[in-house]
């Protein structure tokens, strides 16, 4: 999953960097993806097709449609996880997960040339305690992803109870190992060259009993996977293309 | 009906295997989940330098 701030920009090229950057993520099995506000620059509607296209989920529990103020996306998600078939002596075998997204307030979140319904991001404390609520019933862990100012998170923190996990995209710098909290709180550092790697321990009634926190620096020594490698020579092929186009004008 | 009560005698043994097998589980057997994160990638999709 994924804290938001996955958007490189707008325009056409903006879009092939996003187009790209999520097709790579959910073919390494990434499902969900918190929005920030930097992710809204080319529309709710371009959002709404990279979810279809590369069958992934985006979650917000404070961005809504400007004029019918209705949620933009679902404001939390509910995945069931199965045991590894494999795994022996274990005291369950499924467990379900509650995954709730929220961001900075940011007010109109695109330019309006966009000939689409306007969205807005709110406050994301207003409704986030009646949201954890809802999840914490159905859920056996509750699991947020945050995107936006630490302050801001800090207070959300303080304020709202019922959250496990926490994972901290926008100024994920602020937070460090000599905070203690009592939601486990993660975060990656350096613009995805680390992947974050969090394993929970749980006893038989699914809560947690200790944690793992690491982060996997992404090194030049590290074998290259075929796949993405081709991924990567198809991005440049198209990137050449787009430009050579924007340049010249043909396609 | 000989069919019938092997069948029914069958599903009672394999329930009552598997309450054993549930009932002999330590009472501190854990199990472990991991979640791969990340947040603010940025669309760095080349290396930067």
């Amino acid at each position: 999953m994924d804290a938001g701030g996955f958007g490189r920009g707008g325009g056409e090229i903006g879009q092939l960097y996003t187009d790209y950057l999520v097709k790579g993520l959910s073919e390494i099995g990434y499902r969900i993806f918190n929005l920030s506000y930097r992710d809204y620059i080319n529309g709710g509607d371009f959002i709404k097709k990279l979810g279809k296209k590369h069958d992934v989920e985006f979650i917000s529990s404070n961005t809504f449609f400007k004029d019918t103020e209705k949620h933009f996306t679902d404001p939390f998600i509910l995945k069931t996880v199965k045991a590894n078939k494999n795994a022996q002596s274990i005291p369950f075998n499924r467990i379900k997960l509650g995954i709730i997204g929220a961001c900075d307030e940011y007010g109109l979140l695109f330019s309006k040339q966009l000939k689409e319904q306007m969205l807005e991001s709110k406050p994301p404390l207003a409704e986030l305690q009646k949201n954890i609520d809802r999840v914490r019933k159905k859920a056996d862990i509750v699991l947020f992803l945050f995107n936006g100012n630490y302050k801001k998170f800090k207070s959300i923190l303080d304020q709202v109870t019922g959250i496990d996990v926490a994972v901290v995209g926008g100024q994920y710098y602020m937070v460090t190992p000599n905070e203690t909290y009592n939601t486990i709180v993660v975060t990656t550092p350096s613009l995805g060259k680390y992947c974050g790697w969090l394993t929970l321990e749980l006893d038989r009634n699914k809560k947690i009993v200790s944690h793992r926190a690491k982060k996997v620096p992404l090194k030049e020594d590290m074998k290259d996977d075929p796949e993405m490698l081709k991924l990567v020579q198809e991005f440049d092929q198209a990137e050449k293309k787009l430009q050579h186009a924007q340049i010249y004008g043909t396609k | 009906m000989r069919f019938f009560l092997y069948t029914v005698l069958s599903v009672l043994w394999l329930m009552l295997a598997c309450n054993n097998t549930s009932e002999a589980l330590d009472d501190n057997a854990t199990a472990t989940l991991t979640i791969f994160h990340s947040n603010d990638i940025m669309g760095y999709v080349k290396p930067c330098g």
